[in-house]
């Protein structure tokens, strides 16, 4: 295979060319309810081509891989007819490697008897408790085989195995119906999904109490986030704007995110970090075949880096960061986030509430968007905070706001990072595995919507 | 190869070919090409379901073991694979789409993207551009084995303007069958918001009367799509539940799920399990028809099919929409905006969908929308969000609009609702 893919590189007429092949197995075990609606392996492969011509880029996506050499042909003319002004691409270290990430408990070692038994019992959990309509059981596992190799003489094989549980409860009360998720996934192994009963007791009981739970009232508050919430701030509110397939061509943009500008409250750093050791976001080379590293985004508040591909680092002075992710064969890589965190300072989480007159505490989140400079997510639950103490239950606390002024308003960060694993969607490339983290944080003046 | 094997058997197959252009900061960035092959196959041995799926066709004795492992665990089968099908005689294959040349449609958004800087310089615009042919058959051991071929057609543009650090974007899209020609449409509509948008205003939290544009109404469907689905209502979560010939909404309100509009982006001539496709009225007056159901679901509920299995290659059918439609009303749009003294139009909404959409709450950013005084608009609504209840507000109308707009697979009247709750700053 090698060979055919030095040939077919061989014949681009291109100022640059790569190819990337790759094979996937998804093993899945899905109770929706009582029903166990899916079960079994699913196998998948395919490639692609991508060519840089005078600037300008064409990409070809296929199945069968027979004919490689017409691939990259039409990949360069179709480069060809974009191309206008100059290539470049940030350098990179011209690497032969072979890259696996080593997992505890293969997936692909645990029978699906065995599989279905775990998920049997947690969904038995989540059902036996009271009130609760109907549940979620989910087990992923996908074994990843991918061959990068590029005109310069890259040559990079990378396997990856990543196993992600999602969990879910539906509470019911006559027309009142509520639902709390919960989900882990990293590049561990399967080992993961043991050990989640007191996870689904946890997810069945958060359903019912957001029955009994009153609907917010929208308005100003100051807000504590639990660390799962924290780092979807991070990622939405933030990440996305430091992605610099956003603003390399966009001049306000990049005046908006000039580094050395305050950004933050001066305690406030952002790292995005894909070395991390098997977290859901880590990988050693990007879709591009650069090295990931770790870059910060925000340092003691002010702006200190962006994320980039080898095109947008090239365009815009900076190095080479490895953040260029393609979801699969299919798509082209374009600027993605891997393991997104805040760093942790010293504050208990006690100490953040205790700060707070009137507030409200708002834990877990069940999405996030954002349109750059304003975002918005929803809270799993939450509590009222009042003269420093947790209160009564609150639902559809739903946060928005502006970016700069909310990072702004941070005024106390806990001393408890945790990463949790995501799924990101940006250009129709989704889920693309990704952790988000952080400590328990508190805002002042954030707009919560509500009745 | 399944049929022996197994007691019954149904492969899904799709090829497809699709080139894309894209441009990015006003000019042309990717041409992409992507060539799709896969299948999915289902089995039913022993009474259980068992599914697998690839994109290697050269290991089909892999598929096989796969799905039929799978159907060790698998649900009880409720259904039995139909024997033949009738196709409904719905267009969706444009033989148009196949000659457009991607260099014209290059030539053509150049020049909407010329008008719309000639306009505002500072706008960085971006388009998309794709046009897609494909083949889909189904084939089960009953005997059914129907083919058909589809085309594709999808033109979009957008622009971002940064102004002091405040942003707008804005933009339209359109998908069909067929060959649209919609890049003068998008230029000038993307104008017209620029213009709109220049002044900026944080409206007051508390009650106004709200338009919301046909591009708007999509975020508030979820519900209504969550409502109807067969397998919501088989697990008792789905908020119509139970609810059949009770009046949910508004009597102006009739919402169908019609798979038969000539190239509308959401039709197909049969449903993914081979059954003909059809239109099937949901909410008629208001009141509670139907729901809709694949094969399976069907079954568990003793409920007859109503043509509704949706899959890709990679997954098992499960109730999907084809084209949703609200049926038209009678107050035309610039009555609407004439008599609202203070109120809003949005156009464009962030985080729908992320709230418990089950209950039918929606809580929402407003990304682009107006202030509208004395039949006026005033300026852009800025930092504000809307909140609600679909059930409530679909039950308290001052208008729907008196035409139906047809924008990929919805097509549905600008509606005025009476009152809805704006949270901001202020």
């Amino acid at each position: 295979m090698q060979d055919k893919i030095k040939k077919a590189l061989g014949s681009a007429r291109a100022d640059y060319a790569e190819i990337r092949l790759e094979e996937r197995t998804a093993g899945t075990v899905h109770y929706t309810g009582k029903e166990l609606e899916d079960i079994g392996t699913r196998t998948g492969a395919g490639g692609c081509v991508r060519a840089l011509v005078k600037g300008g880029w064409g990409f070809v996506s296929f199945n069968d891989p027979a004919d490689l050499e017409r691939y990259v042909k039409m990949a360069c003319e179709q480069a060809a007819m974009v191309g206008r002004t100059e290539s470049k691409l940030a350098d990179i270290p011209v690497v032969t490697d072979s890259a696996v990430n080593k997992v505890e408990e293969d997936p692909r070692q645990v029978g699906l008897e065995e599989k279905e038994r775990l998920a049997a019992s947690y969904n038995k959990i989540i059902l036996a408790a009271p009130n609760i309509q109907t549940s979620t059981v989910s087990f992923r596992d996908y074994h990843i085989r991918e061959t990068l190799a590029n005109t310069e003489g890259g040559l990079i094989s990378q396997e990856t195995i990543y196993c992600v549980v999602a969990l879910a409860a539906i509470a019911r009360d006559g027309m009142n119906v509520q639902r709390a998720f919960e989900s882990v996934g990293d590049l561990r192994g399967f080992q993961i999904a043991r050990g989640l009963d007191a996870t689904c007791e946890e997810v069945a009981r958060r359903a019912v109490d957001l029955l009994k739970a009153a609907p917010v009232q929208g308005g100003k508050y100051t807000v504590v986030c639990d660390t799962k919430l924290c780092g979807v701030f991070v990622h939405e509110a933030f990440g996305h704007l430091s992605e610099s397939d956003f603003l390399y061509e966009n001049p306000d943009m990049l005046k908006l995110m000039t580094l050395g500008k305050r950004f933050a409250a001066e305690e406030v750093s952002i790292v995005d970090d894909p070395t991390l050791a098997n977290e859901a976001g880590s990988y050693k080379y990007d879709s591009e075949g650069t090295r990931g590293s770790a870059t910060y985004l925000i340092k003691d508040g002010v702006l200190a880096g962006h994320l980039h591909s080898r095109e947008t680092a090239a365009r815009m002075g900076e190095a080479a960061t490895g953040n260029a992710r393609a979801i699969s064969y299919n798509y082209q890589p374009i600027v993605r986030m891997s393991n997104t965190y805040l760093e942790p300072r010293d504050k208990t989480f006690e100490e953040l509430i205790a700060g707070v007159d009137n507030g409200i505490y708002a834990v877990g989140a069940l999405g996030g968007m954002t349109e750059m400079e304003m975002f918005t997510f929803s809270a799993g639950e939450a509590y009222a905070i009042r003269g420093g103490e947790l209160k009564e239950k609150l639902r559809d606390v739903v946060l928005t706001g502006n970016v700069k002024e909310t990072l702004s308003n941070i005024d106390g960060i806990g001393n408890d990072l945790e990463f949790h694993a995501g799924g990101c969607g940006k250009g129709g490339q989704s889920p693309l595995r990704v952790s988000t983290g952080g400590p328990h944080i508190r805002i002042r003046n954030v707009v919560v919507g509500g009745r | 190869m399944a049929k022996r094997s197994a007691d019954s058997a149904e492969v899904f197959y799709v090829e497809s070919e699709s080139r894309r252009a894209e441009f990015e900061n006003n000019r042309l960035k990717y041409i992409t090409t992507k060539s799709v092959r896969g299948a999915g196959l289902r089995v039913i041995h022993n009474g259980r379901i068992g599914f697998s799926s690839t994109t290697d066709l050269s290991r089909p004795e892999l598929l096989v073991e796969n799905a039929l492992e799978s159907a060790k665990y698998g649900q009880e089968a409720r259904f039995e694979f139909p024997a033949s099908s009738r196709p409904a005689p719905v267009k969706v294959h444009d033989p148009a789409v196949l000659e457009f040349s991607i260099e014209e449609g290059v030539r053509r958004t150049e020049d909407a993207i010329g008008k719309v800087l000639a306009a505002e310089p500072r706008a960085q615009c971006g388009a998309d551009l794709l046009r897609k042919s494909g083949r889909q058959r189904i084939a089960n051991s009953a005997g059914l084995d129907a083919t058909f071929e589809y085309t594709e057609f999808s033109c979009g543009a957008s622009a971002l303007l940064v102004r002091d650090g405040s942003l707008l974007w804005t933009g339209d899209h359109d998908c069909s069958c067929a060959v649209l020609d919609v890049w003068e449409k998008h230029a000038d509509k993307i104008i017209a918001d620029i213009r709109a948008a220049a002044r900026e205003i944080v409206p007051e939290s508390g009650a106004y009367p709200v338009i919301f544009t046909p591009n708007a109404m999509a975020s508030l469907l979820v519900t209504f799509e969550q409502g109807v689905n067969g397998k919501l209502v088989q697990k008792e979560v789905s908020p119509l539940t139970c609810k059949l010939g009770e009046r949910i909404v508004d009597t102006q309100i009739t919402l169908t799920d019609d798979g038969t509009i000539d190239f509308a982006a959401g039709s197909c001539p049969i449903d993914d399990e081979g059954l003909p496709i059809r239109r099937n009225v949901l909410l008629e007056n208001g009141v509670l028809k139907q729901y809709l159901f694949d094969l399976q679901t069907a079954g568990m509920l003793g409920e007859q099919p109503t043509g509704s299995g949706m899959r890709g290659f990679q997954s098992q059918p499960a109730p999907g929409n084809t084209n949703l439609v609200i049926e038209p009303g009678d107050m035309p749009y610039e009555k609407m905006i004439e008599g609202m003294r203070r109120g809003l139009l949005v156009d464009q909404l962030l985080g729908a969908g992320q709230s418990n959409t089950l209950a039918g709450e929606f809580s929402v950013n407003v990304a682009l929308g107006y202030l509208v005084e004395n039949g006026e608009i005033a300026g852009r609504a800025k930092d504000c969000m809307l909140a609600g209840n679909v059930f409530e507000a679909f039950n308290n109308i001052a208008g729907v609009g008196e035409r139906s707009i047809l924008k990929g697979s919805l097509m549905v009247p600008h509606m005025y609702f009476a009152e809805l709750n704006v949270a901001s700053d202020r």
